[in-house]
């Protein structure tokens, strides 16, 4: 998968500060920080798809789609860094 | 400087798109600015006898969450005298922008902050004009750095007596 088109990473940096603000949490960020930030994600994540993918062991890796594993991924996130947040 | 008019979100207009959401926090009223999505909201009034000198509005708002940054606002003036040839049933006549912005808002998310604002475009405002008020986060203005939603609790609009 390419990186992800200019407008869909301005569109979640906007997304997620509407989430911060409906949460009402504080951050010490400015507005640009969350597009830097999912950039570098995004960046990331395409840089090393393959390896991600590589760290899941045989023959699960082949048994799921990509679409499950990045739920699965999304999942793991979300309970390792944004459980009782 | 008077007051002249205390313009509280529940007296609000709004366009068809791209305006504040209303709600309340601690059952204060509050208009909630986007910070990435240009948004408007207008205020429609009768100038009152007397006005006079320079104008100010002075707006007081909060941070949902954001603890530094910046904010920006941007207001106009569409005043509208007795027998002038605007047609209000097919368009606008606001006047050039006035900008304004706070450079440092609240360190505490939910602390109230102010930001006057000299209206030096006043499309001729006068006493006994119809008028609007139209207000925007200007999100492209280099001071709106802040991140998330900026609410607008009340704007106070004053002239120079």
């Amino acid at each position: 998968m390419a990186l992800l088109p200019v407008a869909d990473r301005t569109e979640l940096a906007a997304e997620i500060q509407r989430d911060i603000s409906n949460a009402r949490e504080s951050t010490a960020a400015l507005k640009a920080d969350w597009r830097i930030l999912v950039d570098a994600l995004d960046d990331y994540l395409d840089s090393n798809a393959a390896s991600i993918n590589q760290a899941i062991p045989q023959p699960q890796r082949s048994r799921f789609t990509a679409r499950e594993k990045a739920l699965a991924m999304q999942f793991v996130i979300s309970r390792r860094y944004l459980r009782g947040s | 400087m008077a007051t002249r008019a205390v313009l509280l979100p529940e007296s609000a207009h709004f366009p068809t798109a791209n305006f504040p959401a209303s709600s309340v926090v601690n059952a204060r009223p509050v208009l909630w600015f986007d910070a990435t999505t240009s948004e408007t909201c207008y205020w429609t009034l009768i100038a009152p006898q007397g006005l006079t000198g320079t104008l100010t509005v002075v707006i007081s708002y909060l941070m949902a969450s954001a603890t530094t940054g910046g904010v920006a606002f941007d207001v106009a003036i569409e005043a509208v005298t007795s027998g002038d040839a605007t047609d209000l049933d097919a368009g606008t006549s606001f006047d050039t922008v006035n900008g304004g912005s706070d450079s440092a808002v609240p360190g505490t998310a939910g602390f109230m902050e102010q930001i006057s604002i000299t209206l030096t475009n006043t499309d001729g405002l006068a006493a006994a004009d119809y008028f609007r008020i139209s207000l925007a986060r200007d999100v492209a203005d280099a001071n709106d750095t802040a991140t998330g939603d900026c609410g607008v609790l009340a704007v106070e609009f004053r002239d120079g007596a």
